[in-house]
This record gives structure tokens, sequence and C-alpha cells, in this order.
């Protein structure tokens, strides 16, 4: 008996072993080189590459790379123009250049032993030292960067194209040694940047919907901060930095304006790995400037809660995805933010961004279906999804409003599948909710709003779940984090930075988490064929377009590598089965794809260095993908809101719900509390009554041009003629069309007022 | 028997099952970080009170970010530390900074003046700053002075340590703040003091220490007090570490002249604080009565980060608009408190914790004040100067209140229904709209309204009027009913005394024992009639009695929500009480010569019980009756029933055990006794196995980090 019971307990082990042997099959995962020896190499100065507009130059007394505008006669280099030359201060003593300005390439890395990060300056760590070996490559020049000390070597590529130069890290070609680690990597960190206290230049980065940054002011205490291209990802933040709401870097592109010479970065490669570094107003530098970080590895930081403290973990190995960003000079009237626009949206045209099927609309609406509340029974309390619409009055809610508006408007019905608006099983388990409706009822509506060319999108959430169901399983279908471990997140709430005022996130049953990526296609693939038994021609997939992240079960989803691309075959494919697809805050790769982009951002991050919000989101999509504001009741000052979305020409959005009970007072969807449908109605009506006309008159137009004319009195001009003054101040305001009262607008087509 | 106990303990595991399986599964909120909803970089939320809790809701802003001004955008050199600011009555800001640096905006808030002395005296490491007509009021607190200075720097006097027998000769005079009244009478708060502020006359002479805060003392205090007295020596005692009355943290007057004060902190130990706000008439006394009004975060079990680690709020200052909402902030969260005249919590605004590097968030807020609707707030890290902008549905919804605290109800109405409607979340729509119901004699709206505002005072008021209705229009209707029931009684009772039902020994004796305990116990000790099944029943019904209190009970009486409601517990305190008493009270019995078997105590605990149910279902019944105010008379029937419940047991106890009623109250104490050793043991277990699970996580996650 004792030797049966043993032979089963080792036929057990051997099992088990076997199972944890295959996890990794199919997914092999492959280790940084070596650091080998330093090879010290500059050669004499050659001319690596050359086109009709420019040529790149190695410079071996300078020890960089040079590129030449033949057109504008000019040379540049990844360090300000004025500290290329050589310079004197008063004492007739020659200026020497802060090692940070003049550095090809910045790293960071992390010391294994000691759990703590070191930023190293290439200047300084290897440029200074000759640590460096230079190649002539087809097309460009090759240079390995070695940090000795640190062991670690990084070769960087540069590329000349016809309009721009392109910089690249191939991370297979990234050598390190045992005791530190590569995290991330910065090239050319000073080639966007401005001088300090300069007049009519800035800095532009992506948040939100753009921000500009003016070097005015300049102390030694200046900003160095960093934000993640489209956010956090799968990460649990870190709580201290959770008690305000931000905006994410939505658009891989970054740059600086110094009088009517321009720079423009486009992260063309690694975007999802990057984070934007933006270092400005330091008196000992002199410059300020934005740059690209590329994370090279996966890394979250585990918390411990027994000691207070914290582990950095890194993967092991590094992503596979190759960092390329193109820089594109920009001279004259298209040195500033709308020209830098204007190129990004070439770049997308040309990289399949492609005008939608769907068009403009004034009126959209955001209608919520249901959401978890707790109710009793028999002394029992339980969870139900209390309907907030239902979809027979989603039905009578569009009728009227089209019937009010003589409008045709895009309806996203938020929350009507089966956990409501709350985080459930995945894809809401391609249901209605039983208390919302039933199919037939939904087939019904659908069938209604196609012969009314109504834009009717089912929303669904792909990406995050917390339960199991047939589709995905909570705990061998999540995403995983750099530990191995099952990614496990909780929403956060802003007041006193708790999770949750009522100590609801500490319960384990608050988890959620996020689906394997490769899952992703398999998912939507059921979503497509859901919409389809649901009569449905549009899909809103509001999650999967703003939410980029990690799953380490793949070597090649690394520091969310690869999303944009999925992202977007992946909407390609919805659409190819004739679908269209809607999102919200939308990130610029899926934005590109979609038909229609809801809750289009509409402002930045509001950093404190940050010192006008521009529209530049809007100037790329506007008149290609069709864009809708957030909900406009949401805002203290809802006609402010409209006349944000009257500048850009963006379609209004309005949340509603029919049915109320108090206890939704502390739902988690900040939406509720705005939703009231009778408002909504009045609301839309006055709208429509003042605005219609405008907004027919900038229907699919490009922007063109956008400028502060003065302090809240912004110009926009459209490619179709119009032009609108909004005047957001408490004063009326002369216009070469006449004179637009105090908090409103009045726009031209052609020259003539309208 | 072996059956029987196999399937007692099949039905308590379906009952655990059952508990556990529908026990409240606290759902995850889908909550997206929806940038783009609000205005502002943080969300504005309020709190609502509701059945035996406080709850945080979104609500829509009254405030947008205005500007925020910066030594670089105002032109001037780089600021030390902005301290203070006070805002005349025309719109002029004063701003101190610690350099000895006093600068003044226009009310356009461009620069109007920079001084850097006051006559030739610098004011260094001044904290305080108060502008009232024509003067303007530095509290130079590293001087130890007031200066007194008109509006373009000109010396006018200073106020010095007075000179008088009330002011203690160790007592250090180091201003931090200073306001002044309408009169002319100083108030000055002193770094360090815990009198309260200095007061001062029209005619700058020190009269007295006025309104300080006392110290908080209850009953472990009070114990330890009176342990510290008999122990020590009278030297030792005089040394030992005394509990001082927290400092004010600032001070401001309002147009009638009542002073403000704001407190740190009430009791370090509390999570959330209480009274730190007081209104304070001329005589000191807190008009607001806040003692137990929370201030801050209304609930705050402050789990911050992945530990549980708590950081109490610390309220740094306050100001009053001329409307009489009053504003705090709070310097840990850097968050902003807006509260109407009745400290009702109108909204939370600001934020940023240690790290706030958004416009309208904050690093360390060092003082606030009001122009007109809008705020201006400073930072003493980030030194800037933020101007909150009061929105239109702001003002609207502050003049609304007013109205409705004035009790103009029917003309603030209208409004409210607009308010409503843009914020289905707003509390004070919901009581605005109640009232206004109410006033004008629509009772079933009232009862609507106050009902979804959680509100039981106007509830009750419109119940009672309901009520009244009812009554007078169905008067007679309800005689005639009570006529029919009373008959139907007697014929009954006459039927049962003809037909007696035949019920079984044990249930006839269950039956009895309400009536006749003495004979019931006696009869169930001699022929041996105890039933623990029938005892279960009861046991059942006593917990559904106790539940449905909670559940079925008017929504007047019942404090406990549906989400808070806590089965376990509730079942701890009913069915685990009971078995907890009977195996105590047996194992103690037992030693002290007892007779009486464990299922006879569980039966006569049972029986006992009884007359409780029997009180449970009244009062369910009755509370859908009876209003609070008439609360007494239920009161009375509760006590009532449960003395008699308790002279049962005693009854029973007493019979069963054969003992005396001296020996019974000895068993009695020491069952209690044993009981608490029972439940000692109990949390040890848990304790030690809660220990054993956290070292083998930690054992676990330190692995996972090599």
């Amino acid at each position: 008996m004792k030797k049966r019971i043993s032979a089963f307990l080792i036929c057990v082990l051997l099992c088990l072993s076997a199972v944890g042997c295959g996890k990794g099959a199919g997914s092999a995962k492959v280790a940084p080189l070596k650091f080998g020896k330093v090879e010290k190499n500059n050669p004499d100065s050659f001319v690596a590459s050359e086109n009709d507009n420019f040529s790149l130059k190695w410079d071996s007394k300078n020890k960089r790379v040079e590129f030449f505008d033949k057109e504008k006669n000019r040379t540049f280099s990844y360090l300000p123009d004025e500290a290329m030359e050589v310079r004197y201060d008063a004492d007739g003593y020659e200026v020497i250049n802060h090692p940070q300005i003049i550095s090809p390439i910045n790293i960071t890395i992390f010391d294994k032993s000691k759990n703590i990060f070191d930023k190293i300056i290439g200047h300084n760590g290897s440029d200074k030292k000759n640590e460096f070996s230079v190649s002539k490559t087809n097309g460009g020049i090759s240079i390995t960067f070695y940090f000795e000390k640190q062991q670690i070597s990084v070769q960087v590529d540069y590329l000349l194209r016809d309009d721009s130069i392109l910089i690249k890290i191939d991370p297979k070609k990234i050598a390190e040694g045992d005791k530190y680690m590569l995290t991330s990597v910065s090239v050319a960190p000073f080639l966007c940047s401005v001088k300090n206290k300069t007049d009519d230049s800035y800095l532009f980065v992506p948040s939100g919907c753009g921000a500009l940054v003016y070097a005015d002011e300049e102390k030694a205490d200046a900003v160095d901060v960093s934000d993640e291209m489209y956010g956090i990802g799968s990460r649990e933040p870190d709580d201290s930095a959770i008690k305000t709401l931000t905006a994410d870097l939505t658009m891989p592109v970054f740059g600086a304006k110094n009088g009517d010479k321009g720079m423009l970065a486009i992260i063309e490669g690694g975007t999802e790995s990057t984070s934007l570094r933006i270092n400005t107003g330091n008196s000992n530098i002199g410059y300020s400037a934005v740059y690209a970080d590329f994370d090279v590895r996966s890394h979250t930081t585990l918390y411990k809660n027994e000691d207070w403290g914290s582990v950095n973990k890194f993967s092991n190995e590094l992503t596979t995805n190759t960092l390329a960003i193109g820089y594109y000079p920009l001279y004259g009237d298209k040195a500033d933010y709308v020209g830098m626009a204007e190129k990004y949206r070439e770049y997308l045209l040309k990289n399949g961004m492609k005008k939608s099927g769907e068009e403009e609309r004034m009126i959209n609406l955001e209608i919520l279906g249901g959401t978890k509340v707790t109710e009793s029974a028999l002394g029992v309390p339980y969870d139900t999804v209390y309907a907030t619409t239902t979809v027979k009055q989603a039905e009578k809610i569009i009728t009227e409003i089209a019937d009010i508006t003589k409008e045709k408007p895009v309806v996203q019905l938020c929350g009507f599948g089966d956990s409501g608006l709350d985080i459930g099983k995945i894809a809401g388990d391609l249901k209605l909710n039983g208390s919302i409706g039933s199919t037939d009822d939904l087939k019904n509506l659908s069938k209604k709003c196609l012969d009314k060319n109504i834009g009717l999108y089912f929303d669904y959430d792909a990406l995050q779940y917390k339960e199991n169901s047939s589709l995905a399983s909570f705990k061998n279908d999540s995403a995983l984090a750099v530990n191995d471990r099952n990614i496990r997140l909780k929403y956060y709430y802003s007041w006193c930075g708790t999770v949750d005022s009522t100590g609801k996130g500490w319960n384990n049953n608050s988890n959620f988490t996020l689906i394997k990526r490769s899952l992703i296609p398999g998912i939507l693939g059921k979503i497509t064929g859901s919409a389809d038994n649901f009569g449905l021609k549009g899909i809103s997939l509001s999650t999967l377009g703003s939410i980029a992240y990690s799953d380490n079960s793949e070597q090649k989803y690394y520091s969310k590598g690869q999303m944009p691309e999925q992202v977007y075959s992946q909407i390609k494919k919805i659409k190819e089965s004739g679908k269209k697809v809607l999102l919200s805050n939308a990130n610029a790769y899926a934005a590109m794809a979609a038909d229609y982009v809801l809750d289009s951002p509409s402002k930045s991050s509001q950093y404190d260095f940050m010192d006008e919000d521009v529209p530049f989101y809007q100037i790329v999509f506007k008149g290609t993908i069709p864009l809708a504001s957030s909900p406009l009741a949401m805002s203290g000052d809802v006609d402010k809101a409209i006349l944000k979305a009257v500048e850009t020409g963006t379609g209004l959005t309005f949340a509603m719900s029919y049915n109320y009970t108090n206890k939704l007072i502390d739902n988690a969807d900040v939406r509720y509390f705005g939703s009231d449908y009778q408002n909504a109605k009045s609301l839309i009506k006055n709208a429509v009554d003042e605005y219609k006309d405008y907004f027919d008159a900038v229907k699919g137009a490009r922007i063109v041009d956008h400028c502060v004319v003065e302090k809240n009195i912004v110009k926009t001009q459209f490619d179709n003629g119009v032009t609108v003054y909004v005047n957001y101040s408490d004063k009326d305001y002369d216009t070469p069309f006449g004179t637009v009262k105090a908090k409103s607008h009045i726009y031209s087509v052609g020259g003539e007022r309208s | 028997m072996r059956s029987l106990r196999r399937k007692a303990l099949v039905f308590a595991l379906s009952i655990l099952v059952f508990i556990l399986v529908l026990s409240p599964c606290t759902g995850a909120f889908a909550m997206t970080q929806f940038s783009g909803h609000s205005d502002v970089p943080y969300d504005t939320y309020t709190y609502w009170q509701t059945d035996g809790n406080f709850k945080a809701v979104y609500t829509k802003p009254l405030f947008e970010v205005g500007e925020v001004l910066s030594a670089h955008t105002l032109g001037l050199d780089g600021f030390s530390e902005l301290v203070d600011i006070s805002v005349s009555e025309d719109g002029y800001v004063y701003i101190l900074d610690s350099s000895s640096r006093m600068i003044v905006l226009t009310k356009d808030h461009k620069v109007y003046k920079e001084i850097k002395t006051i006559g030739d005296k610098e004011f260094k490491g001044a904290r305080g700053i108060y502008v009232v007509d024509d003067d303007v009021y530095i509290s130079d607190t590293d001087n130890m002075r007031v200066l007194i200075t008109d509006k373009d720097g000109n010396f006018k006097g200073e106020l010095l340590k007075p000179d008088s027998p009330v002011v203690p000769d160790d007592f250090s005079y180091k201003p931090i703040k200073t306001a002044v009244d309408k009169k002319g009478y100083k108030y000055i708060l002193c770094d360090g003091s815990y009198y309260g502020a200095l007061l001062y006359s029209p005619e700058n002479k020190f009269l007295s220490f006025y309104g300080s805060n006392s110290v908080k003392t209850g009953i472990v205090q009070f114990l330890e007090d009176i342990w510290n007295r008999l122990t020590m020596t009278d030297e030792k005692y005089e040394k030992q570490a005394r509990k001082f009355p927290y400092q004010f943290t600032d001070l401001c007057i309002d147009k009638n002249g009542f002073v403000y004060t704001s407190t740190g902190k009430t009791e370090s130990s509390e999570w959330v604080q209480k009274g730190v706000i007081r209104k304070l008439a001329p005589n000191g006394n807190d008009i607001i009565d806040s003692g137990n009004v929370v201030f801050g975060e209304k609930e705050v079990p402050l789990t911050f980060g992945r530990g549980f680690y708590i950081h109490a709020q610390n309220m740094g200052g306050v100001t009053v608009d001329d409307d009489d909402y009053f504003y705090t902030f709070d310097t840990t969260y850097n968050k902003i408190y807006m509260y109407d005249s009745e400290c009702n919590n109108v909204c939370v605004i600001g934020g940023g914790f240690d790290s706030g590097r958004q416009k309208g968030t904050f690093q360390k807020i060092n003082a606030i004040d009001h122009i007109g609707d809008d705020l201006i707030v400073i930072d003493g890290i980030k030194n800037t100067i933020t101007v909150f902008k009061c929105n239109e549905y702001g003002k609207q919804l502050k003049l609304l209140q007013n109205m409705t605290l004035k009790g103009e109800y029917t003309s603030a109405k209208a409004g409210w229904e607009e308010i409503l409607k843009s914020d289905r979340n707003n509390r004070f729509a919901y009581l605005g709209l109640a009232k206004a119901a109410y006033a004008e004699g629509d009772y079933g709206k009232a009862l609507e309204l106050s009902k979804t505002a959680y509100e039981k005072k106007i509830y009750s008021e419109a119940y009672v009027q309901l009520r009244k209705e009812f009554l007078y229009k169905n008067i007679w209707w309800i005689i005639l009913a009570a006529l029919a029931i009373v008959a139907v009684f007697v014929i009954l009772s006459k039927r049962k005394k003809k037909r007696t039902i035949k019920l079984g020994e044990r249930v006839a004796l269950m039956k009895d024992s309400l009536g006749h305990p003495v004979i019931s116990f006696t009869k169930m000790k001699e022929k041996d009639l105890a039933s623990v099944k029938l005892g279960v029943v009861i046991l059942v019904v006593y917990f559904l009695s106790v539940a449905s209190q909670t559940l079925l009970g008017s929504f007047m009486f019942v404090s406990e929500s549906v989400s808070s409601f806590n089965i376990l517990l509730l079942l701890f305190r009913t069915v685990g009480l009971v078995i907890l008493w009977t195996v105590s009270n047996w194992a103690v019995s037992c030693l002290m010569g007892g007779i009486g078997k464990m299922k006879e105590i569980f039966t006569v605990v049972c029986y006992g019980l009884i007359p409780m149910i029997i009180a449970n279902f009244a009062y369910i019944i009755l509370t859908h009756v009876f209003v609070p105010d008439e609360v007494a008379f239920l009161t009375t029937i509760m006590t009532a029933f449960t003395i008699y419940s308790a002279i049962m047991i005693v009854i029973g106890t007493i019979i069963i055990h054969d003992f005396s009623f001296g020996k019974f109250v000895a068993t009695a104490l020491l069952t209690v006794f044993a009981m608490a050793i029972v439940l000692f043991i109990i949390v040890l277990i848990v304790v030690l196995v809660q220990q054993f699970i956290a070292f083998g996580a930690t054992v676990y996650n330190e692995m996972l980090f090599r």
C-alpha cells in the first residue's frame, strides 16, 4: 500500500513538474547580449549619406553626428544650434557647454545589488572618454556607445530620409554585464530644446489634447518630470501619484519652436515603450528640452505591506521593439504647433490613417445602461444591476432627440452588458443584461437606427474583467506582471488617496485584471460575432483604444510592446468585416483606425509648468476622423465647455440615463451625477438652436490654423474657408467679422460673417 | 442519535454556506479616469450622511481654477515662502512673504506695491497678515510683535507682549495670526499658546485670553487620572506630562463679528477630526456646537498605500465669506473644504497630497482667503497664489442654500429643481425641495424627497402630517376595524374554551412558560421536557426578528443601511451569545453543583427569548406607525419585554440548577467571566492563525522578490 501511495505521489509530482516546464513553451525569451570589450573608433570626418534636402555627416573633431539642411544652409545636431558654436563669456573665457546638452545619449541603469537607479549622461560616461565606435552604414551612421564602468553598450543608428532624420535603437544590439541592468535610453535629449528666457519659443508636449511649455522662467530647482506614453498600463500606480486627475500622453510626438525654426519629433517605433521627459527652466543648463526615454524592460514596483518598503522588479530580457524617432525640421509659419500637427497628420495619412466612413455629427449621446447596486433579499444583501436606462428607454431617448433636433446623432450604449458599467465578465459576457432589455429589443433598436442613419454603437470592454466566463478565466487568461504573477489592479479614488473611502478596495473581490494580450484577437472576433447577433453595425471599444499595457507572458509584449500595432490591426480587421468602430479618449494609434472618437481630449494634465493647452489632437484628426467632446454636463460651466467644442468644431457629447435611485450616489462612474435625461434634452435643444449652423459649416473640415489672439480670445481657421472666433472672456471683442460677445462665438464663411 | 447529530451538522453547515454565499459581495467599481470629464485636475465631491455612515459623492464642480500666480508671472523676484494672505474690502490682495516682504495686488491681480519694511522695521519670519479698513496687521512672529501699518507701509504702531497678571511670565509671545473685528477689538494667536487668542481693546489695551480649546476627557482618562493620584507621590504627579488643549492654527471674523477658529487636530489618536472649526460668540462659546462635527474627510480609516498607514488630517486655516459659507483647508492632503453656516459640507476641492504638481493642486497650503465668491489660496512650497473662481452654478447653489436656511423654501424651489437637473447627487437640492413640498402641504412628495436625501427629520414631520390626514379621513373605519378585531378575539377565545386544541406536551410547555415560568420550568425539569429542537426554532426566529428590525423597520428608525448590514456580526450577537452562554453556564454550574443539563440551559434561554421576539416584531410594526419623537413609548415597551425575558431566564436557570438566588448571581457572574475567557481564547487563536498566514505570505513574497 505504502509503495502504491509513494508511486502515486511521485507521478503527481512529475506531472506537476511537466506542467511547469510547459508554461513557457512557444514563447522563448531571448536574453540580452553579454558586454564584451570596448572598441574605440573615431574615424575621420565623413559624409555618410546625402539626398536633395539633407546630408548626414560624422564630425570627428567634435565627436558628433551633424545634419546639414541644404535649402536653409543650416547645420544642426543633437545639441542646440547656439551650443554648436564656440562662444566666449564677458571675461573672454570659452563657454563650456553643460554635459547634458551635448550628450548624444543618456541611459538609466539599475543596480541589482543595491536596488537603486542611476542616470548616466552619455557625454560623461562614454563620449568624453572616446569610448564609442563609429561606422558608416547603408544610408547613415551607426555609433556604439560603451559605458565601461557600468558594462553596458548601446548602438544608435542615424539614418537620413527625404524630410527628416531617423534615430534608431535596436534592443537586440544592447549588451550588458552582470551587475547593472539597463532600464531606459534617451537619444539626442536636446535635439528638441529651446534656450531659456527667449521670446517666441516653446516646447510642445502631447499631454491630453496638447500643451505648450514656455521656457520663460529659470531657476535652480527646475522641472524635470517624466510621463509615460499612453498611460501607466498594467502597473499599479504609486499611491502618492494618484491623488489627482491627469490626461495621458495620447500622441507619440513632441517638438520645440525657436522663433522661425521648429523641430518636430515623431516616435515612429517603440512608441508604447517610451516616456516623455520634460526638463524646463534649469538655470544650470540654460536650455529646456523635451525628449523620449525608451524603456527597454518591463518594470514594476512591488510594495511590501509589512515594512512599507518596495522592491523594483525588471524583466530579465529586453523588449524586442525597436525605438525609432523621426526628427522633422520645420521653418517659418510651419514651425509652430499647427505646423507640427499638420506634419504629424501627413505622417499618419502616409502610415494608414484613412478618412472615416462615419460622418461628423453635432450631437453625440452616451447612454448609460446599468450599474451594480446592493439590494437585500430577506435581509441578505446582494449585488444586482440596476437599469438606469433600458433598451426601450434608450429607443425613446434616441427618437425624441432625433425629432427635436432633426439631427442624426451618434449613440454609444455604455454599460448595457452583463455587469453594467462595472467590470465583470470580459466583454460583458457578450450579453445584454436581462434587467436592461432583451436581444429582440436591441435588434429592433438597431434596425430603427440603421433605417434612420443614426450611428448606434454598443460598448464592449475587451480588456478588463474580474469574473470567470466561457471567454476568459480570471486566473489563467489574465496578463502577467513582471514577476510572472497575474496582473491584479484596483481603481483608485481621489479622496484622501485611499483605494476606496469605504475600504472596499482592500477586498480582493475588487481586484480586476487585463486579458492576456495574445487573447485579444479572439475576444474581438467574438465581439464582432455578438454584434452580428444583436444586428449591430457599430461596435464601441472604449477601453481598447485608451489602455496600453504590458503582458510579460511573451517577450514581444514587454513594456507595452506592440500594443499600437495590435490594436490598429485588430480594429482594421473588425472594419473589414463590415462594422464601424467607435472609441473613447483614444490614443493616436487607435484613433487613426477608428470611425469615430468620443471623449476626445480637450485639455492637458494642467501641470504647473504647462502654460497653455492647444488643440493639437483636434488639428491632427478633425476632418479625417470625426471627433466628439467629453460629456458636457459634467462641466461646472457647460457654456464654456460648449465653446471649447466650438473652438475646434468637435461634436457635442451628452451623457444620459433615464432612471435614478439614490443608491447611485456613491457610484464610481462620475457621469451619473450629470446624466439626467430631461436636463440633457433641454441642453441639446438649446445647443442645436444656437450652434447648428456653425457645426454644419465646419462639418468634415480640417483645421488649418489656430491661435490665441489675446487672452481668452481664440481664432480657428478651417480648410473650407470657415473662420471662428471664440470669446471666453467676460467682455465683448471686436473681430474683422464684427463684435463677438462675451462668452460667445462668431464665424465667417469665406470672409463673410455668418 | 448519530443521525440527528449529522442532520444538525448538515443543517448548520447549510446555513453557514448560505450566509457566506449570499453575504455582501463588495463589487469593484468600473471607475475610469475620464480626465476630460472634469474642468479641474481633481474630483469635486461632497459627503452624504446615509443610514449609519457617510458616503463620498461626486458633485458638479462649483469652482474652476482661475489664475495661478507666481513671482515670475507677477514680474517679481522669487519668493522665499508665501505664508499668509489677506484680502481687503476693496478687493486688494495682501500677500506676506517670510523674507520681510509684503506684496499688494490690485483687484485684477497686478502688482500694486511691494513693501519690505514698515517704517524702518523689517519683519522677516512674520507669519500672519490681516487687512481691515486702512490698517494692515503683520504678525511679526520672530520679532515677537504685531506691526500695524497703513496700506503704504507707514508705521502706525505695534502690539507687544502685554504686561498683565493674566499672562503667565513664561508665556511665549510669538504672534502667528491677527484678526480685528468691526469694533476694533484685536485677536492675536501666538505660536504654542493653548490659552486661546489674546484679546486687545480698540485702544490696544490687553483685555484677556479668548476662547481657548478644551482638553477632551473620556472615562479612560478620568480613571487613569484617579489611578495616578492614588499611586503617585505628589512630586511625581506634578512632574508627569500634562495634557494641554490644542492651539488654534488660524482665526477669522465674519461680517457679524463672530470669530471662526481652526485647530490643527483635536485628538491626535483619532482618525477623523471633530470640532476643529469653531464659531465663537463674544463670550468665547462655540455657537455652532461643532464638537461632534467631523470636518475634513468624514470617513477616514485613512488606509493609504499597501499597508494600513494613517495620515491624520490637520486643519491649517479658515476663512468665512459674506454669505456665511466657511472654508477650511487640510495641510496633509492639501484639500479645501467648504461648509454652509450649519456645518454641512458643500464640496471638497483641491488636493495633491505632498506632490501637487498641477494647477489647482498643492504641496503645502499656507493660507486661504476669499474675494467675494472666489477663493484665493497660497502654497508655501510652490510659492503660488491660486485663484479658484466660483462658477455660476456655484453661486446659484450658495444662494439657494442660504434661502433654504432662512426658511424661504418655496422661493428656492424652482432654483433647486434646476440644480437637481444639473447634479442629481445634490443633497441640498433634495432637502430644499422636500422642505418646499412640506411648506406647500405636499407631504407625500416631502416624504419621498427626504427619503431620497436620507433626511429623517423632515421625513418624520411629513409622516406625522400624513398620519394625521389619514386618521382624519379614516377614523370611523379604524374604529370599526378595531371593534371587529376585538369581536373576533372574543369569539375565538370562547370557541377555544369549548374546543381546546391539542398541542404536543413540549410545545404546550413552551407556550405556558410565557405566562407561568415557574410552573413550566419546574415541570420541564421534573418530566425532562426540555426540547432542543424547539429551542433552535425559537433561536432562529429570534435571529430573524432582530435582523428584521434593521431591514423591515421604518426608515425613520433604522440606523443601518442594507449595504452596511453585517449578517455575520448579527449572527454572533444573537445565536453566538446564546450558545456561548449555554456552554459557559453549563461548565460553571457543573463546578458549582448545579444539576441542570446543557439542553435544559439552552431551552431555558431560548424560551426566555420569546418576549423579546414578540417585542421585536411589535417594534417593526410600531415603527411604521410612530415617529422618533414618540419613541419613548416604544422604548418602554422594548425595555419591559427585555426585562421579562431576563426574569424568565433567571427563574428558569434557578429551577433547572436548583440554585438559590444568591448562588445564581454568583454563577451568572462566573458564567460571564467564562464567556470572556472563551472569547479571549477564540481571539487568540484567530490572531495566531493570522500571524502564521502573514508569516507564510512574507516568506512567499521574499522568495518572489529574490
